[in-house]
């Protein structure tokens, strides 16, 4: 792994305290982001298996954390290594299940890893299109039994609209009080926050390289060219599968851990099928199956997202005012987000298709017998 | 004759029993008994749509037959899907090549030896000294089997090898998988002379070094008849004909059925 990046990640802080900038929340946002590609990418990249409902994990990561670390189940009264303030005297009395965000970390693995199992059991069979339909339809579900679970045969499981609020920080109680930030995981200093998604991301990163290169990597890459000549030798075509899915489900738990923890509160509309399209925006203009060009693909999307589309909102409406143009000047380009994404991707599909830092395998796959064939057959894409 | 040739031979490593396979109103292997000796290699022949790869991709598990059964060291196989078949010891090649293309050559003969892997996920992350060392040797194991076919280019995309290449690297991938029993459809297909003749050379040595019984759909006459060591011939899905080389050769209902009815009755 290139050892700059890692160090330039690692004193990011120092740099955004120095310049006095206002960069951490967005940069954990966008790490959020990576991780969620990194995990789509174990299930398009290696297994090719195009996945449009990738938000559904983000989902029930989130809710994890919402249910089991905050006063949402308040009729019970449960704490488990919390990080809560231990000094404040109701501290062990609050309502609700609070339960240590590091434990809750392996728990959303888990329980989205048995989702990815559950939603990917059924399109087994299935192939390009009608997978892709099949798995939109599941990251249609999970958020909509989110937005109705509020009455399950009288019970309130999720809260419908109005979400889980007040999820607790992470916290590191163990701590001595002159790390107070790093005991209680504040909303002022968004350090202990930054670095918590670092290491999450190193460890995707480092698990994503690892499986790539391991037996499991292999059979995803003949299951994905090649499904009964995989079989033939003896990859088990249904476990492999299975292993794509329930893999890339607990990075998208697990990032969906984080983010219900950062943002305190989460509602069922803040896992709308946009999500599932951005990140797999993210993972095919970077680079399907290429890892660091997936890292850049959801480091340019968010990009462009929290910075170049403000950036370019001030010029235009400078230029508005510039010209005396009420259109220009109360232009609201970030709104427009999609609508330029949809025109990179179009242009990126038509250019490059393989992506901004291409795995060496699609690249071939995208440009097979190009040199050869066009002259033969110029029409032939 | 062939109740003879079951004394003659005691030990059947594959046998199939009145294999049917029926599709839609079409009867494209009818009623074949069949069965191949420990260390044999056995040529099935026939003309183009006399069922040879339907019955071979029915042996390999691609397809169920709709009625009969198979039987695999001593094991009734007829139910198994194709990754356990192949976990048993049946390997085998395309007619059309299916490599994995965008892997390379040796990457291509690694997930051959999947099914002789044990690395686990937990393993293959933490990168345990077990797995590392496994890992090791099917390397080491995966470059000996591509200079074993003849094949220099380890690092190459299966589909950038030339074609008889190609073909080799069918055959480490399915050796890879430590087979008992080697399935080759059509392996000389599309080769020149030459190539042909390294290649029956390659196919003689698994049965002599490697001891790997061999079921052989082929085309090119002389390969069959210099190494099988019984020919099977079958015609409109029935078994026709079988004995040795020699005696399937002068068949009359063989040469019918390639050559067509005699034309001076």
């Amino acid at each position: 792994m290139p050892v700059g990046l890692i160090l330039l990640a690692l004193v990011l802080p120092l740099i955004n305290g120095a310049l006095g900038a206002d960069l951490m929340f967005p940069v954990i946002v966008v790490a959020i982001y990576v991780m969620l590609a990194l995990g789509l990418n174990i299930v398009v990249g290696f297994a090719g298996l195009l996945d449009l409902g990738f938000v559904a994990f983000y989902a029930l990561g989130a809710y994890v954390v919402g249910w089991f670390a905050s006063t949402h189940f308040n009729e019970v009264s449960f704490a488990f290594l919390s990080a809560l303030p231990a000094q404040g005297v109701s501290g062990r009395e609050l309502p609700g299940i609070h339960i240590s965000f590091w434990l809750l970390l392996l728990v959303a693995g888990a329980f989205t890893a048995l989702w990815g199992i559950i939603i990917g059991a059924p399109t087994l069979r299935l192939r390009g299109d009608y997978l892709a339909i099949v798995t939109l339809g599941f990251g249609e579900i999970i958020p909509r039994f989110f937005v109705n679970g509020d009455n399950i045969f009288g019970y309130n499981l999720t809260n419908g609209t109005i979400g889980i609020k007040g999820i607790d920080p992470p916290g590191l109680p163990f701590l001595p009080n002159s790390l107070n930030t790093w005991r209680q995981f504040g909303t002022l200093d968004l350090d202990p926050w930054y670095y918590t998604i670092l290491i999450l991301v190193l460890v995707t990163i480092f698990v994503n390289i690892r499986l790539r290169d391991s037996r499991l990597g292999r059979a995803w890459v003949a299951v994905r060219e090649d499904e009964a000549a995989a079989a033939a030798m003896g990859v088990n075509t249904t476990t492999t599968k299975l292993w794509a899915y329930a893999l890339g489900a607990v990075f998208g738990g697990l990032a969906g851990a984080f983010y219900g923890a950062f943002i305190k509160s989460i509602f069922p509309t803040s896992f709308s099928f946009n999500i599932s399209v951005l990140v797999l925006c993210m993972v095919i203009l970077g680079g399907m199956g290429n890892i660091y060009g997936v890292i850049l693909g959801a480091i340019l999307l968010q990009g462009i997202n929290f910075y170049l589309l403000p950036e370019v909102n001030g010029w235009v409406h400078a230029i508005g005012d510039a010209l005396e143009s009420p259109l220009l000047s109360n232009a609201d380009i970030p709104k427009y987000n999609y609508f330029l994404f949809g025109i990179l991707l179009v242009m990126m599909m038509l250019l490059r298709p393989e992506g901004v830092i291409p795995n060496r395998q699609r690249r071939e796959e995208l440009h097979e017998g190009e040199e050869d064939e066009s002259v033969v057959e110029p029409t032939h894409v | 004759m062939s109740e003879a040739r079951k004394e003659e031979v005691p030990n059947i490593i594959f046998e199939a029993r009145s294999i049917t396979k029926v599709f839609g109103g079409l009867v494209a292997v009818n009623a074949v008994d069949f069965y191949i000796p420990q260390g044999g290699i056995v040529s099935l022949i026939g003309p183009n749509g006399a069922g040879k790869t339907t019955f071979f991709n029915m042996v390999s598990g691609l397809l169920r037959p709709t009625a009969g059964s198979f039987f695999f060291l001593g094991q009734d196989v007829t139910r198994l899907v194709p990754h356990r078949r192949a976990q048993m010891g049946i390997g085998r090649t395309f007619q059309n090549i299916r490599l994995f293309g965008t892997m390379s050559a040796l990457d291509n003969v690694l997930t051959g030896m999947h099914v002789r892997l044990r690395g686990g996920i937990v393993g293959s992350i933490l990168g345990t000294p077990g797995v590392r060392r496994e890992e090791k040797e099917a390397r080491e194991r995966a470059a000996d089997l591509l200079k074993f076919v003849g094949l220099r280019s380890r690092e190459t995309f299966a589909k950038n090898l030339p074609y008889g290449d190609q073909r080799r690297l069918e055959i480490a991938r399915a050796l890879a998988s430590e087979p008992k029993l080697l399935l080759l459809d059509e392996p000389t297909a599309g080769m020149n002379p030459q190539e042909t003749a390294r290649l029956t050379q390659l196919i003689g040595r698994l049965k002599e070094e490697y001891g790997i019984s061999v079921l052989l759909i082929e085309h090119e006459m002389r390969v069959v008849m210099s190494i099988s060591d019984w020919v099977t011939v079958l015609d409109h899905g029935e078994k026709i004909s079988e004995g040795a080389p020699a005696q399937v050769r002068v068949d009359p209902k063989v040469i019918e059925a390639y050559l067509g009815t005699a034309m001076t009755g």
